[in-house]
């Protein structure tokens, strides 16, 4: 809310400057900031409805600037119409409306407000209306309860019952617009209809215009979930349902409608009606907290003795009767909303005593193992290899655009299909939670290339999000997702530079897996409908599959307008964590020498690699130390269909040397195993 | 004879001396040494000579022939030496080119500024504990004393999946998670993926949050004053001034806001502290009694304070970014620069 420092200081005689004045609210816990020369703004926190006013900052103020609040006084003279004989008010429903006062005006002149009234409210952004309703507004801001005024003339039988609306009631508002109501919401209403929406606005049809002579004058005390549910509901909120939804002040309720009676009379002259009706539906009674001294001083750390903190709590106008090392403390009416507990009171007293006097302490711990840290180092050390490998983290958003999953052409049961919606989204491209990585880091592609950008290697440790029942929370899954596109590196005058490809990055999981001591792994063509179906893999550590690598589908490339192919691995991350052993252990180290042995063969084209070392390994059993494709060539010296290829293998006996006619003789049993099964040509 | 191999000596010598390359010292090693050398030469024709004469000039060849042997051994070796020089000294190199770059890559600013965060408190002895991103409203809010219908809820403008399942506004739910599980004591941070209806260049639907919380027998806001001020100097230098003020949060009670010193103005007020010299860092707050009734604790017997912090905010204090969104459009020469 914003306050004119000048205002202000009609009601309280404060002597800070306004900077001053500002850094001592921020000190004790009303956020301010200064507008200009003569404003500031406070960002009244929801408990603290009490400082939404002038009456109730001043009050405030004066915790901490020992200045006394002035009351604006009011003194009128009643008519001799009795109010009971003008309007019969009833409450029907109790719970919703605690208390509800009322007065009666005849015979104003309605017309333009004075121009102080005008200033006063343009300054609050609050748009001055006639000399009535400004009032209102003016009473609003200075004691913090909302009022409103009705053009008693229009108000069907002179009847008004504050009431829940009926399904099907409907109510033209003062701000040109149509609500329909339901039974969950709170009106005014006359003997025919509502006649206002409780705590939030006014209807067109009652409200004061330059005709009206006879006015009611409505302070009531609303409950605030209803005016904030029905505030929610009709998307209508105002400085009303504002306050209301924070709890106004019981007894300003009677002292706001009596100054705004005075203030209508002496604006607009007519005659105000004797007496004043008041509805209480609950009997208010200030709220007696009992404080305990030494809970007091546990929870903030201090050594405040009993007349320590009675004496604060004097301050802040919190009346306490002492006890032994205990203080019952009576709360008023306008921080009942607050203070209701023993935990509030501390609060108030560790701040009015001041947050800076409380010592810094260092906590006594009682030691303890704590959890498994496992996961959280795998973590950076994941990211630290995948960065040393020149990789960039990148973190795009959560949301992406439901009309990806056209895009990807899904198959129904794929379960990427699930995805959460988000019923009220940022923006129409952001409508689901993502179920697949892939669409956030191709954009990021496409930003980039944007601003020509087009070399990227990039990796994300993020989250997917698969639904599952209606009410039941999604399948959360950490993805280690990683892409690279475009050239390796710079041209530069000692290196050429090439596009990277699917060995780039397959390189990179095995050096990761290496590196992370996971053995077993296994790349096995495969497919899905997001890669290029015969340059994908699925990544196996030992029979659990946990990720997939492979060149993005071309038509997804043409569908993003890509440059270059995009290489992509997606891998489960509690599945790659669960597959990482426990330690290292020390294998003595090789006693006797290796002996080196090629083998070179021709082969058909799609005999894979794999299944040729497979065999070998087979065939050579455990005095296998390693193998390793050496050459590969497909092209003119070889003839269609066939691939060259060089696999060079190291041979070591753990227990002698192994000699020239051993080692000949599982070449030779290799040799022939390869011919048998893949009818290879031995080169 | 005796005469001409004297003559002989001087020729050879001088050759040798002349010589300037390897190949022009192996010429005159063949010319003089060689299968048809002249020396060689003179002693296959020794049998042409008078016999008294035989064995003195097939001497003095002979050592006319080690002589030169020697001589050239030597000057092979001052020329190899000389050549080896030459060639060292041609062999330069321009060291102001680029070496063979294998450029590292980098983790995001946030990875940074969140592990910096997490060592920090890993010092003091906390544990690192996630929660999901997806959550129930009664952990994102009920439980943490947001009643229904409340205008505290407002304060977080919520992504919603249905009435009961939202995005998690702030990493607080974690705190009831890990409550519902263990007893007391326990030090725990929970970084995580927080999301609210906001955007603009200070404000991001998705961004990052650390939370903190202490739980024990006698945890006192002091304790909680000692704690954060400490994370403020390790966070941000040694002599940050640090502020408590006092606000609201529904889980707290008492509640803090802890502000530094904005060290760009020193206090003095300038645009980044919007003019007040403090920059907002952390909220704060001893655990509200109701929060510990909703998992069952004995608020009598234990007590405990939380706290949290937005990662974007400090990163963006930290390094001078003025755009949050930047965080999220990931362009690599963003990247680059951290």
């Amino acid at each position: 809310m914003v306050f004119s420092y000048r205002y202000l200081k009609s009601y309280i005689n404060v002597k800070l400057s306004l900077p001053e004045l500002v850094s001592r609210l921020n000190v004790i816990g009303i956020e301010s900031r200064i507008v200009d020369k003569e404003t500031f703004e406070s960002e009244v926190s929801a408990n603290r409805s009490d400082c939404l006013s002038y009456v109730g900052l001043a009050r405030e103020i004066s915790v901490l600037s020992r200045a006394k609040v002035i009351s604006p006084k009011v003194k009128f003279k009643e008519g001799e119409e009795n109010v009971k004989d003008l309007v019969k008010i009833f409450i029907q429903d109790k719970k919703d409306c605690s208390r509800y006062m009322a007065r009666v005006i005849n015979n104003v002149k309605v017309s333009k407000s004075p121009s102080w009234l005008n200033e006063f409210l343009e300054l609050h952004g609050v748009r001055p209306v006639n000399n009535i309703v400004d009032v209102t507004n003016f009473v609003l801001l200075e004691y913090g309860q909302p009022l409103h005024a009705f053009d008693l003339s229009k108000i069907n039988g002179r009847m008004v019952f504050i009431r829940s609306a009926k399904s099907g009631e409907n109510i033209a508002a003062i701000n040109q617009q149509k609500y329909d109501l339901d039974d969950s919401m709170l009106v005014i209403a006359d003997a025919d209809k509502p006649i206002a929406i409780a705590g939030v606005m006014g209807g067109l049809e009652s409200e004061v215009n330059a005709n009206t002579s006879s006015i009611l004058l409505e302070s009531a005390f609303f409950k605030p979930e209803i005016v904030h549910r029905t505030s929610k509901k009709l998307n209508l909120k105002t400085d009303s349902s504002y306050r209301f939804e924070r709890q106004v002040d019981w007894d300003v309720v009677e002292v706001a409608l009596d100054r705004a009676a005075d203030l209508i009379h002496k604006l607009s002259g007519g005659a105000i009606a004797r007496g004043r009706v008041d509805l209480k539906a609950v009997k208010f009674t200030p709220k007696i907290v009992d404080l305990r001294i030494e809970r007091l001083n546990n929870i903030l750390g201090t050594g405040l003795k009993t007349e320590e903190v009675g004496a604060i709590l004097g301050k802040l106008g919190l009346v306490s009767k002492s006890g032994k090392n205990i203080l019952r403390v009576a709360v008023p009416s306008y921080r009942s909303g607050d203070l209701k507990r023993e935990i509030d009171l501390i609060e108030e007293v560790g701040r009015i005593y001041g947050y800076d006097e409380i010592k810094e302490t260092i906590p006594n711990r009682t030691p303890g193992v704590s959890n498994d840290e496992f996961e959280w180092r795998l973590e950076r050390r994941v990211k630290d290899i995948l960065v040393a490998r020149g990789m960039f983290e990148v973190i795009p958003y959560t949301f992406c655009h439901k009309d990806n999953l056209t895009k990807f052409s899904f198959k129904e049961n794929d379960s990427r299909c699930k995805v959460l919606e988000i019923s009220n989204p940022i923006s129409g491209e952001q409508d689901i939670l993502k179920s697949t990585v892939i669409p956030g880091l191709l954009e990021i592609v496409k930003r980039n290339s944007n601003v020509k950008n087009n070399n990227l290697q990039i990796f994300e440790l993020g989250k997917i999000f698969i639904a599952r029942e209606r009410n039941e929370l999604p399948d959360e899954k950490k993805i280690l997702a990683g892409l690279i596109t475009g050239f390796n590196q710079e041209k530069t005058w000692v290196e050429n530079n090439r596009l990277v490809d699917f060995f780039d990055l397959k390189g990179i999981l095995e050096d990761l897996f290496a590196n992370l001591g996971v053995e077993n792994c296994e790349f096995k063509a495969s497919s899905d409908c997001l890669y290029h179906p015969n340059k994908t893999a699925r990544i196996y550590i030992g029979q659990n599959e946990i990720g997939i690598l492979g060149e993005l589908h071309p038509d997804i490339k043409e569908k993003y307008e890509f440059v270059n192919p995009v290489y992509l691995f997606e891998i489960e991350w509690q599945k790659l964590l669960d597959s990482i052993p426990n330690g290292k252990k020390f294998v003595s180290l090789p006693r006797f020498p290796n002996v080196v042995r090629d083998i070179a063969l021709m082969v058909s084209k799609n005999i894979e690699a794999g299944k040729i070392l497979s065999l070998i390994k087979e065939n050579g059993g455990s005095l296998i130390e390693s193998l390793n494709v050496f050459d590969l060539y497909v092209g003119e010296q070889i003839p269609e269909g066939l691939k060259s290829l060089a696999v060079s293998i190291s041979y070591r006996h753990q227990e002698r040397t192994l000699t020239d006619d051993e080692v000949e003789s599982i070449q030779q049993k290799i040799k022939s195993a390869l011919i048998e099964k893949f009818q290879v040509k031995i080169r | 004879m005796k005469e001409k191999l004297v003559e002989l000596e001087k020729l050879i010598l001088a050759d040798i001396e002349r010589a300037s390359t390897i190949s022009e010292l192996d010429n005159v090693r063949v010319k003089y040494l060689g299968r048809n050398g002249e020396l060689t030469s003179i002693l296959r024709e020794l049998g042409k000579l008078p016999s008294e004469e035989r064995p003195l000039i097939g001497k003095l060849t002979n050592d006319l022939k080690v002589k030169a042997q020697n001589a050239i051994d030597e000057k092979l070796a001052v020329l190899k030496e000389a050549e080896k020089r030459k060639g060292i000294e041609r062999e330069s190199i321009d060291v102001t080119l680029d070496g063979r770059r294998r450029p590292l890559g980098h983790l995001h600013p946030l990875t940074g500024v969140m592990c910096e965060i997490e060592d920090i408190f890993l010092k003091f002895g906390f544990e690192i504990v996630e929660g999901p991103e997806v959550e129930l409203d009664y952990y994102n809010f009920e439980a943490l004393n947001f009643p229904k219908d409340h205008p505290a809820r407002d304060m977080h403008d919520t992504f919603y999946i249905t009435d009961d399942i939202i995005l998690r506004t702030h990493t607080s739910p974690v705190q009831i998670r890990v409550m519902e599980n263990r007893k007391p004591p326990f030090q725990v941070i929970a970084p995580g993926r927080v999301y609210r209806c906001d955007a603009d260049i200070s404000h991001s639907p998705m961004f990052h949050q650390v939370e903190g919380f202490m739980v024990d027998k006698r945890v006192t806001f002091g304790d909680l004053k000692g704690v954060l001020s400490l994370f403020a100097r390790e966070m941000f230098g040694a002599k940050t001034k640090v502020r408590f003020r006092p606000s609201y949060f529904p889980f707290t009670e008492p509640s803090v806001e802890i502000d530094i010193e904005c060290s760009l103005c020193s206090g003095k007020g300038c645009k980044i502290c919007k003019g007040s010299g403090w920059l907002e860092i952390l909220g704060a707050g001893m655990i509200d009694p109701e929060v510990f009734r909703a998992v069952r604790y004995d608020s009598e017997r234990f007590s405990g304070f939380a706290f949290g912090m937005g990662v974007e905010r400090i990163a963006m204090l930290k390094f001078g970014i003025d755009d949050i969104r930047l965080f999220f459009e990931n362009d690599m020469s963003f990247l680059k620069q951290f």
